[in-house]
């Protein structure tokens, strides 16, 4: 017996939900990990900044990825003077959740006490600073399933050739959308991206014009000041720095910015002091 | 003259006189080249003369010290000569021989190393030489060899062109604003043509824009006469510590009189040449700002200035908003000045905006001379108020190197009260009318950071990118498969329309006898139209060889027909394809069938 076409759209919408649905079971609350986190706001208000920091460590490592999480880890390495590592949390914070002011805020308190170095995202960069790699890629593709689906229809659904045009318009305009969305993905992922972007977290590093201990300074970079990685070379980074300026970096003096990692996340090619 | 009357005679007697004009050219170009045969008649004159290319060398840089012989070469070329405290050392010679005025001279310069180890006066002594047999002396050149500083910028005259970057002060503070001045330096009268704009290497300064005018003259180094073009700007440094300024470069174009012009008509133009210069570095030490006495107000401002403030209207009703114009003058550096702090006692009775900032570009400070800068500010009064509260600023003053604090004087104001917010307020609160407190703006403090955040954490997905999700790759199924699905209906239709298309080559039946079995198949719309669609074709296949047909009826009752069949077999709803076709319907279909027919059969 033939299905028709209502029900079988019908049925695939059902599909679309549950798989929309599946990603929700693995965020079950897992209360270790809450209990952590919960300890670590109990000593930091308690002003132990060091040991609520290893509280929100062990949150983290147990599991626990949260914007409040990495706030208040910020938080704690900047009562202990760690500015470095305050400003990648910060950042951190705000990867997960670009509309969250108190990171934005204690970035900005810590760039008066440090004069850390930041990039500005002017524009649109500044508005495709608040999406992330994801929405993006959905809003891509939504659009070019639209553009597809519309023009299939238009083509060859009989029943809907009354609106033939309707559905040819609508192709071309979420066709230009997903060419507009692929090249602002390019460029987030270019300029906005928190893949290639890190943190400085040494106290006293400083970007040099070669990748050789007694090369020149090109300049000092205070801690958390924020870097774009253009080579990593091993024990050395190729870094873009706020200003337009380049240089390269010792690899300990740095830190990837994504994705979060409790330990020092470049790996240690060389025994060498930083900066 | 002698030498110039053999040659026209001997050419004249090569061309002939008949041709005047060429033993004219022949002569030109035997001019322009004279420089360059060989001497007919030497001048017997010789002369020895030392050259001592400046009187000031640095110590461990290179001179030049020459001798030139005028008529004559040495029979012996010494490799050294000895003068205490110096060492001079042979390089190389340099003949040339000149006919002037068919008297033609020659000239030898002997090139010397020269070089110092110690600071001091050292004298080249007199040196001693043999031409021909014959012994003549140099004179004795004084030298005066001197150490140099990092930075330090003593005019070289050894160089012909050099670049010089200097700066009245090296020893700053954070933001303290001094000039930077770069010259190009060329020896000889009006030598530079154009210069270009500068290129800067800066660490931990910023340099200010140069200005576009060229200050031009000329200036005598060491007994060398030198043209000069300068241009102005100004530098601030931005971190403490020692701050490096690399060398400049500045492509110049200007006469070099040290470059051969090649003799010949070339020698009568003149001629330019276009070099890139490189200047010196120049090194700063740069203090930090004091930190014991920095008054609250004070936001980076180096300098000394003084504020000036206009505000209007002075007569107004609450809430009106009263325009202020600070006008800062004085010498320092305006791009790290903020704007004046409002002092308002009573903040919640004043609503202000943001100040916006005019630095006049005719009036730039560059740390000597005066520059102005205008802030203007909207702030709207509200509530009982007599004056505008005073404005203050402060600042670091690197001369006396103290913090300076400025404050305005406070300005009586009119307020009347706001009778259109007192009738609004009337008309709700049954007129008693009541004065409203404006919200203020107050400037944000970043000094420290916010507290934690309490309260249960939002868990989120920490997998960075979608497309690794295979829950992503599901979704994706949803619209492929409609997709797909639409795809498959387009390909059925076709299929069939093919399938339909063959079956009806291959029947054997004609129109006639596919027309009279027409009225046998009556059961659905679908069939009926289908066995129409086939009557249609074949009588389309019949009448392909033969006359179209003349009325235009016959081919409009065709078209309306066929359109017929394929909407009912491909497009109608289902329920209208499986119902029997009407009578009216069956009429009309026969009526166009039969005048097809008859057209067939006339044709």
């Amino acid at each position: 017996m033939p299905i028709s076409s209502h029900i079988l759209i019908s049925r695939l919408t059902w599909l679309c939900l549950c798989l929309m649905a599946l990603p929700s079971f693995s965020w079950a609350a897992n209360s270790a990990t809450i209990d952590s986190y919960q300890k670590g706001n109990a000593l930091y208000e308690a002003g132990k900044y060091q040991q609520a920091g290893k509280k929100y460590l062990d949150s983290f490592e147990q599991g626990l990825h949260s914007e409040e999480l990495f706030y208040n880890l910020g938080n704690s390495f900047f009562k202990q003077e760690n500015y470095g590592e305050a400003s990648l949390w910060y950042r951190r914070a705000l990867v997960l959740n670009p509309h969250m002011p108190e990171p934005r805020q204690n970035l900005r308190a810590l760039k008066n006490r440090v004069g850390l170095l930041e990039f500005e995202n002017k524009g649109y960069l500044k508005l495709l600073s608040h999406f992330r790699d994801n929405e993006l890629i959905s809003t891509l593709t939504l659009c070019i399933w639209i553009a597809l689906l519309s023009l299939a229809a238009a083509l060859w659904v009989n029943k809907l050739r009354p609106w033939r045009a309707l559905l040819i318009s609508v192709s071309i305009l979420f066709a230009l959308i997903s060419v507009a969305s692929i090249l602002a993905l390019k460029r987030y992922r270019q300029e906005v991206s928190p893949d290639n972007r890190a943190v400085i977290t040494s106290a006293n590093a400083v970007a040099q014009t070669a990748p050789v201990p007694d090369a020149k300074t090109v300049i000092e970079l205070p801690p958390g000041s924020e870097v774009r990685i253009v080579t990593d070379s091993g024990p050395w980074q190729y870094i873009d720095i706020p200003g337009g300026i380049r240089g390269w970096v010792r690899s300990e003096a740095l830190n990837l910015l994504w994705p979060p990692q409790a330990t020092q996340t470049l790996p240690d090619k060389s025994n060498q002091p930083a900066g | 003259m002698t030498h110039h009357s053999s040659i026209d005679t001997t050419l004249s007697r090569l061309i002939g006189r008949s041709y005047p004009l060429v033993t004219l050219l022949a002569v030109i170009l035997f001019t322009l080249s004279s420089d360059l045969a060989p001497a007919q008649q030497i001048s017997n004159a010789t002369k020895i003369t030392g050259l001592l290319h400046g009187r000031k060398l640095a110590v461990g840089e290179k001179g030049v010290y020459a001798i030139q012989v005028d008529n004559g070469t040495l029979d012996e070329t010494p490799k050294s000569i000895e003068a205490p405290g110096l060492t001079i050392l042979y390089q190389g010679q340099n003949s040339s021989i000149k006919v002037i005025n068919g008297v033609s001279s020659s000239q030898t310069i002997y090139y010397y190393r020269l070089s110092g180890d110690q600071e001091g006066s050292f004298t080249i002594p007199v040196v001693s030489l043999n031409v021909r047999g014959k012994t003549y002396s140099t004179q004795a050149a004084t030298l005066v060899i001197f150490k140099r500083k990092a930075g330090d910028l003593t005019l070289d005259a050894s160089k012909p062109y050099f670049l010089r970057l200097t700066t009245p002060k090296t020893s700053l503070y954070v933001n303290q604003i001094v000039p930077l001045d770069l010259t190009a330096f060329v020896r000889g009268q009006s030598s530079i043509y154009e210069i270009g704009a500068p290129n800067l290497k800066n660490e931990g300064l910023v340099i200010k824009p140069f200005q576009r005018n060229v200050a031009q003259g000329n200036l005598v180094i060491d007994g060398y006469e030198y043209s000069t073009a300068k241009i102005q700007g100004s530098v601030y440094p931005i971190q403490p510590g020692e701050q490096i300024l690399k060398s400049a470069e500045l492509r110049c174009r200007f006469i070099d009189r040290n470059a051969r012009s090649g003799g010949g008509l070339r020698s009568l133009f003149t001629q330019t040449v276009t070099r890139t210069l490189q200047s010196n570095a120049l090194s700063f030490d740069v203090k930090p700002l004091p930190k014991e006495g920095k008054p609250s107000t004070f936001s980076g401002a180096v300098g000394n200035f003084d504020m000036e403030i206009h505000a209007s209207p002075l007569k107004l009703q609450s809430g009106d908003p009263i325009s202020i114009d600070i006008t800062i003058t004085g010498v320092g550096n305006f791009d790290a000045l903020a704007a004046p702090t409002f002092l308002s006692e009573g903040s919640s009775q004043w609503r202000t905006y943001e100040a916006r900032k005019i630095i006049d570009p005719n009036e730039k400070s560059d740390g000597v001379l005066s520059g102005k800068c205008t802030f203007t500010q909207i702030v709207i009064p509200s509530g009982d108020i007599t004056e505008l509260p005073p404005f203050e600023i402060s600042f670091f003053d690197p001369e006396t190197e103290q913090y300076v604090t400025r404050r305005s004087q406070a300005i009586p104001l009119e307020i009347a009260a706001d009778t259109r917010a007192a009738s609004a307020v009337s008309s709700v609160a049954g007129g008693h009318a009541t004065s409203q407190a404006a919200v203020a703006s107050p400037l944000a403090n970043f000094d420290d950071i916010l507290f934690i955040r309490q309260g249960k954490p939002h868990r989120r997905n920490l997998q960075a990118n979608l497309t690794q999700r295979p829950s992503f790759w599901l979704t994706q199924l949803v619209p492929l498969l409609l997709l797909l699905w639409i795809l498959a209906i387009a390909l059925r239709r076709f299929i069939k329309i093919k399938g339909y298309g063959t079956n009806n080559t291959d029947t054997s039946l004609d129109f006639q006898q596919l027309r009279q079995a027409l009225a046998q198949s009556t059961s659905t719309r679908a069939d009926y139209y289908k066995n129409i669609s086939a009557c249609l074709d074949r009588w389309q296949q019949q009448t392909q060889s033969k006359p179209k047909p003349s009325s235009e009826a016959i081919t409009a009752g065709f078209q309306a027909l066929y359109s017929r069949c394929q909407w009912i077999l491909y497009g109608a709803p289902e329920s209208d394809r499986q119902a029997a076709p009407t009578d009216r319907e069956t009429s009309e279909a026969k009526q166009i069938l039969d005048t097809l027919s008859q057209h067939l059969s006339a044709s």
